[in-house]
């Protein structure tokens, strides 16, 4: 049996087989078909191989058919609701963020005193240990002496002044005059140890490494 | 090129889904009772043979558990051969993990169609069936999805997941050695 050099029609047989050209290339084919000996031959050994293919095993149809579940119409997430789950994780998101941000901005004080713990060993009056609340003034008038005596006296225990400061948190930041809070601020501003509350600037310093940015 | 699948005076397969969806569970029978014996006669022809009854069943019970991902891209007969041959796949993975399965190697022609041999009366038909049975597993698909089932070559990659090109050479190879081994 030989092969129609006619690629395109032999392709189509299977098709004409099956009724599924529409009438424009099924008559194409057909009056092909009539006048190729080849293509009838394939034609009429393609019927006989879908005849003899086309038997069906043995099956329990009925039990197929009694496996099939009753239609459940599924469950779908509206858009209404993916957006109001996007509107709570912000709110909570910002929330945290927003109560995090106060933790960490009542706690300024504490971190702004112990920083400032080697300028108030350097202060020119001694610190009395004990003397707690009672001298909070004390505490920042002089940061600028910091770098020119750098070493407590000798007799002076190093905690004390922790602890006096520590003392202070005690709510008497209010005997302050304006002035001194003022001062206070800007050591605040200018000290790198106070955490930053400026959103962009946060992921700056951490990405930069792993680019490889020298 | 039409798709003559259901008749003039029938319910199209989305009719039926629709009708299925709406509560009316004959309408899932009747779905059954038109692909049930072509999922069949694929399913046998990629292998299966004891657990026939099993993949038809299940290839049925994913393929309506997921209708309404069925997107009519391709017929419904279609997407229940893909569904089957996976299904196929996935048992025959389990096997080989199990350790339970002897590898069907690609020019192995122990298929249903052996059997079937047996009741197969005419001569003629016999000799067909021998004729497909001496085809590579891949030509064999291709070539039964294309003659006995008449789908196109587009449907013919989704189904084996392969390409239109690769499908059309396996079909004419396969015709080739059809004939080769008639003319023997």
């Amino acid at each position: 049996m030989n092969d129609c050099p006619n690629a395109d029609v032999r392709d189509l047989l299977p098709d004409l087989l099956h009724g599924r050209l529409d009438s424009a290339t099924r008559s194409t084919v057909e009056s092909h078909v009539a006048s190729c000996a080849d293509c009838r031959a394939e034609l009429a050994l393609l019927r006989e191989l879908h005849a003899s293919t086309a038997r069906v095993p043995m099956l329990d149809v009925a039990a197929v058919a009694a496996a099939v579940p009753a239609y459940s119409a599924p469950v779908r997430r509206s858009w209404v609701g993916w957006r109001t789950a996007a509107a709570v994780t912000l709110i909570v998101a910002g929330g945290s963020s927003i109560i995090v941000t106060q933790r960490i901005g009542t706690r300024q004080p504490d971190s702004v005193r112990i920083a400032q713990t080697p300028v108030e060993t350097a202060a020119p009056t001694p610190v009395t240990p004990g003397v707690g609340a009672a001298t909070p003034v004390e505490v920042s008038p002089t940061p600028v002496a910091a770098p020119e005596t750098p070493e407590p006296r000798a007799s002076e225990p190093k905690a004390a002044p922790i602890e006096r400061e520590l003392a202070m948190s005690g709510g008497t930041l209010t005997d302050l005059s304006d002035r001194e809070l003022n001062s206070l601020l800007k050591e605040i501003e200018s000290l790198d140890a106070v955490p930053s509350t400026d959103v962009e600037s946060v992921p700056v310093s951490p990405i930069a490494p792993h680019r490889g940015t020298p | 090129m039409i798709d003559a699948a259901e008749g003039a005076d029938e319910p199209t397969d989305l009719d039926l889904i629709t009708r299925w969806k709406g509560g009316d569970q004959r309408a899932a029978t009747l779905l059954v009772e038109r692909h049930a014996g072509a999922v069949a006669r694929f399913a046998s022809s990629v292998g299966a043979k004891g657990e026939l009854q099993d993949v038809v069943q299940d290839t049925f019970v994913r393929a309506f558990a997921s209708l309404d991902s069925f997107r009519g891209d391709s017929s419904l007969r279609t997407w229940l051969f893909t569904i089957a041959r996976r299904l196929l796949l996935d048992m025959r993975r389990s096997e080989r993990r199990r350790g339970e399965q002897v590898e069907v190697q690609e020019h192995d022609a122990s298929t249903e169609y052996d059997s079937l041999d047996s009741v197969v009366a005419d001569e003629t038909r016999s000799r067909m069936h021998a004729a497909v049975a001496q085809l590579t597993k891949t030509q064999r698909e291709v070539f039964l999805l294309r003659v006995t089932e008449g789908l196109s070559y587009k449907d013919i990659a989704g189904v084996a997941g392969t390409t239109e090109g690769a499908a059309r050479v396996h079909y004419h190879n396969a015709m080739r050695a059809i004939k080769e081994f008639l003319d023997e």
